[in-house]
Order: structure tokens, then sequence, then C-alpha cells
């Protein structure tokens, strides 16, 4: 934009040397950025023991889906791989439906008793019960080692309302009248009108919720306990320390135990542990792009 | 009390409308807005009535009521536990470095991305730069632990390629404050700077076109255009960054501390974590939550209010 040759004048040697080093230098960024990934696929592709001998840069050395093979036989995995995606799939669903379906509700500002309600909520962003109340409250509601702790606190979030919000105020009132004048009542409104006319905004709470769903790693350790609730992120979790990654391995192992951890190093399962976690995200995120930066103007903007 | 004056609900304008006539137009909406204020009841205000455990002393056998109530005593303890003087300390510092570091490299980030003048490349650039942010605190743990290992990692055997000894970076209090605010703004600069490129790109070329004949040269068409019309977002960004410090730190010190470094690691969130759910001591974790949220609150409004005297914009 500011570097753009005018047709009255042609870029200056000054213009020139800024715009090469301002280019290598978010190259380099570009790079730093990217490494981290790409030396964990490159351990992950790596033979185990080779990997320990010294350090991978950029390209395998010795290659091998072993690490994968491995990992992908542990039931541990089956089961993280199941929740994840569930808890993603259904959370997303449900917040998307029920918060919407309230922000729908709450954008009308002509309704009654509206400032109470905007109250009620605007509160809860200065002020919580905290983290050990909302553990007893979990703990009360049955919610603790529960698949449902991952989806029922999360149906509404004001935040994502405030989204919401935003984005209802721009579809014309004509075509909500036009459907009140054709007898339609406000819920089929809602279903039929507003939900296929604001897919952006839809498009765009999905992906910030479905990323936070893929990414939650703290209520699977606080509020869950049992091995079928765990989730990829949990797994890592795990992962992360080695004595807990040996045993891990070693229910894949069975008997083999002692002469399989010879051959196969828990950094090395735990890296392909991490690309498996990981993978789907980087693979999606670039196509979404345009769906979170709009989310983004939409709420930093608006406020 | 103000005439309820409505044409809307399809009655004759200037007549005034009963309650329950009113209401029984806005039904549905109200239905839909009571699932989410019955949800917020349910899952926010519940535990705020749980805040009363912080002036008893909790225990499970006996319940909230049967538990002997203590008063201030939770409060008072506060200010002899070095731990939590710690980690105010910490919080404090860590919130301050972050935002002091982060956010001029982010909008430095922005500004550079912003001049260049291929936009294929800055795209790429651009994209590539918020993939970190898509990752957990998790993945990103993983990630230190593998480069920053005294023997296997990445960066001490370059650095000892340069002759330099290993440096044991996860396990000097020295090092953490600036380990996890490096390894932060690698991880958020790319996602923080969409907002400050999204401002950027709403800028009126106008503006540059006549700088630029006046004489005005890239930066300073940079320091008189592009960052004062920044400015309003950098303030709200800065309100939301208030309501968040009291929180800074917890996914690092969870994943990143140990007794080596825990001087430095321990933060308020965090150190309310270990104390409830790892010691069990509900009441005095909940106290220190209580303290947090108010003062969290409090910092809030105050920046907000700030913010409206200064600049007449605000969040709410």
């Amino acid at each position: 934009m500011l570097g753009r040759k005018n047709g009255l004048m042609s870029a200056t040697l000054a213009e020139k040397v800024f715009e090469a080093f301002n280019s290598g230098l978010m190259i380099l960024i570009a790079i730093i950025t990217l490494y981290p990934f790409w030396n964990s696929i490159i351990i992950s592709f790596n033979e185990s023991i080779d990997a320990t001998r010294s350090p991978l840069y950029f390209w395998p050395r010795v290659f091998t889906f072993d690490n994968y093979a491995f990992i992908l036989k542990s039931n541990k995995l089956h089961s993280a791989v199941i929740n994840s995606t569930l808890r993603t799939v259904l959370g997303t669903l449900l917040h998307l439906m029920y918060t919407g379906i309230a922000a729908y509700g709450l954008s009308k500002r002509w309704l009654m008793g509206r400032r109470i309600y905007m109250l009620i909520f605007i509160f809860t962003m200065y002020f919580s019960g905290g983290l050990i109340p909302t553990y007893m409250l979990y703990r009360s509601l049955g919610l603790l080692d529960n698949f449902l702790v991952y989806i029922v606190p999360n149906m509404w979030g004001f935040f994502n309302a405030i989204l919401f919000m935003a984005y209802y105020e721009s579809i014309p009132d004509a075509l909500e009248q036009a459907a009140t004048i054709d007898g339609a009542g406000k819920f089929t409104i809602f279903f039929r009108i507003i939900f296929p006319a604001s897919r952006p905004i839809f498009a765009t709470i999905a992906v910030f919720t479905g990323v936070a769903q893929w990414n939650t790693w703290f209520d699977t350790i606080t509020f869950t306990t049992s091995d079928s609730l765990i989730t990829l992120q949990s797994l890592m979790t795990k992962m992360i320390n080695e004595a807990e990654a040996q045993k891990i391995m070693a229910e894949t192992m069975g008997e083999s135990i002692t002469r399989g951890l010879e051959i196969i190093k828990p950094v090395s399962v735990r890296i392909a542990t991490l690309v498996i976690t990981t993978f789907p995200i980087t693979v999606v995120y670039p196509f979404l792009q345009k769906y979170f930066v709009k989310g983004i103007m939409i709420g930093s903007v608006k406020g | 009390m103000k005439q309820k004056i409505s044409s809307r609900h399809g009655l004759a304008i200037g007549r005034k409308v009963p309650f329950l006539v009113r209401f029984k137009k806005e039904a549905p909406y109200h239905f839909m807005i009571w699932l989410a204020v019955g949800t917020a009841l349910v899952f926010n205000y519940l535990p705020m009535s749980g805040l009363i455990i912080a002036f008893k002393n909790y225990r499970m056998r006996l319940g909230i009521w049967g538990s002997e109530w203590v008063g201030l005593k939770n409060f008072q303890n506060m200010f002899v536990d070095f731990y939590m003087g710690n980690a105010i300390i910490n919080t404090f510092a860590i919130a301050l470095l972050d935002t002091l570091t982060a956010l001029p490299l982010t909008i430095l980030f922005a500004v550079l991305l912003n001049e260049m003048s291929n936009k294929a490349l800055k795209r790429t650039v651009q994209t590539i730069s918020y993939l970190p942010h898509f990752i957990s605190w998790v993945i990103m743990a993983v990630l230190l632990q593998n480069f920053l290992h005294p023997i296997d990692g990445l960066i001490n055997n370059v650095l000892g390629i340069f002759g330099k000894g290993p440096i044991l970076f996860l396990g000097r209090a020295d090092l953490y404050w600036p380990t996890i605010i490096i390894a932060s703004m690698w991880k958020n600069i790319g996602w923080n700077a969409i907002i400050y490129l999204a401002v950027m790109s709403g800028i009126d070329e106008e503006l540059y076109e006549a700088a630029r004949i006046d004489g005005a040269g890239r930066f300073a068409r940079i320091r008189f255009i592009t960052l004062p019309c920044l400015s309003g977002i950098i303030s709200i960004m800065l309100i939301l960054r208030m309501g968040a410090i009291t929180n800074t730190g917890f996914e690092q010190a969870f994943y990143l501390s140990n007794e080596l470094n825990f001087k430095r690691s321990n933060v308020l969130s965090y150190y309310l974590y270990d104390i409830g759910l790892r010691r069990g001591n509900f009441s005095y974790s909940t106290a220190i939550g209580l303290v947090t949220s108010s003062v969290s609150a409090i910092l809030m409004l105050t920046s907000n209010w700030l913010a409206q005297r200064i600049k007449g914009t605000g969040l709410f």
C-alpha cells in the first residue's frame, strides 16, 4: 500500500532497499514461525533411536513410519481422538444454536427489560465465582467425570453473543416484517430467515468455538479422571511426563515392554502424538482465514 | 414512570401499553433470552454464592453449612503468606513485561507487514504468522521442552557451535520470565497483529497521498498517519488486557514451573489452583479467588473509565 510505485514517481533506491530488507525480515519471521512445526514433523518421521543420538535439523535422517504405527495402536489414542472430535463437533453445534438463538432475542433493543438482561450478562464478564466454587457446582450437578462437562458449561458465551448481536443488526428489518405479515412466528423467523442470512457470523463463531473445543485441556484435567474421557490434549499432558509416557507406551506394548523401550523412545512417540494433535487445525486454518478475521473485526471495532 | 408508548406491537401510537400485553407480544424473544439467563444463573451466579466458603473453614465432610465460620481469617493469612506476595509480584511483573515488549513489537510487525508491496508474499507471511495461535499451551510446552533441552535441545546445540555452554532454560528462575515472554510472543504476535492490520487497511489512501505530496517520507507517514489511527484500537486492546491480568501466566506455570524456577513462575492464578485443587484447601483458594476477581473487576472498570475520559471511547 504505502510502498506502491506511484505512476508519476519511480521507486527510489532507498525505497528499494527498505523493501528488500523488509521482505527479508518477514521471510525470516515466517521461517522462525514454521520451523518448530517442521522440526516436530521430521522427528516424528525419524527412526527413534537415531533421533535421540543427535538433533535433527532439516530432514529426517532415517525415515520411518514406525512411530506412527506404534501410537496408532494405542487404545488411549483411539479414545482421545474420538473424544476430541466428539466434543468439538457437538460442543460447537450446541453452542452455535444456543448462543445464536439467545443472542437473537437479545438483539431486539426495544425489548422490555433488556437493560436488566444486559446487566446480568455484563456483570458476569467482570466478576465470577472462581475455580473452587465452580468445581463444587459441577460436583453437585453430576458433571464431574462426565462427558457433558465438555459441552454444557460451554453452551452460552456472552462474548460470542455480542458478535451475533452485532451481525443481526445488519439484517434489514424488512425481512422480518415481511415474514411476520405472512404469519410466521418468531422462532420460525429465526430458523427460516435469520439463520440462513447469518451464515458468515455462524461460520466465524463456529471457527472460534471449534478451535477452542479442540484445544481445551484444562477441563479434562480438572474435572475428569476416567481414561474414557481423555482428549488428545490431555493425552499430550500425560505424555509430557517421561514416566507417564512410558506407562502409556507400556499399555500398547503389552509384555514386550523392556524390549520395546529399546526400540522406540518416549520422545518419538510424544512428538508423533503432537503431530496428530496439531495436524487437523494446522491443515484447516488457512482456509478459515476469512471467517476469523471478520470475527475479530466485529468483536473489537464494534465493541 | 415512563409511559410505555409503542407502535411496534400494532397498537395505536400514543397509547400506553399494558405490561402483560407487551409481554405477550414479545414472549418468544424473552424465552430465547431465558435460555441464556438460565445458563448464566446456573454457571455464573450459583458459583458466586459458593464464595461464602472463603469466610469459612470448609471441610467436604461437613458441607458448606456445617463448616465452621472463620470470618476474615483466610484473608488475614494472605498477608503473612510469603507465596501469596510472591505470586502477586510475579503476576504483575509478567503482565507488565509482556505488555511492554509484546505490544510495541506486535504493532511494529503489523506496520512492517502492512508496508510490504508484494501482496502475495504479504498474505503468505501473515497466514503463517498466526499459525502458532492455533496450538494449545500443552503443545507449546512440548515444543519448548524439545527446543530448550540442555543436551538434546536445538537451541543449546546451536549455542554449542558458538562455544557457549548449555543453558538450563527451564531450570533457572532468572530465565523464566524471558523464556515465557519470548515464547508467548512467538505464539501470539501474528494473531494479535490481525486486528491492527484490519484497522490499518481502513485508513484512507488519500491521507497517505497528501502526505507523500507534501514530501513526507515513509517513516514520517507511519508516525503521523498510521500510528495515530491505531491509537483507538490500542487503547481498547489495553483495556481488554487489564481484565486478563490476574489470569496471567497460568498455562505457562502449569506446564513449565518446577521447584527450581518457582520463585519466578508462581503466579496468582496458578497459586490459587495449586492451593485449591492440588492441596485441597478449598477455603483459602476461594478467598484468593475472591480477591483476584475483585481486583480484576476494579482494574477493568478503572481502565474503561480512564479510556472514556481520555478518548471518549470505551468498551461499555
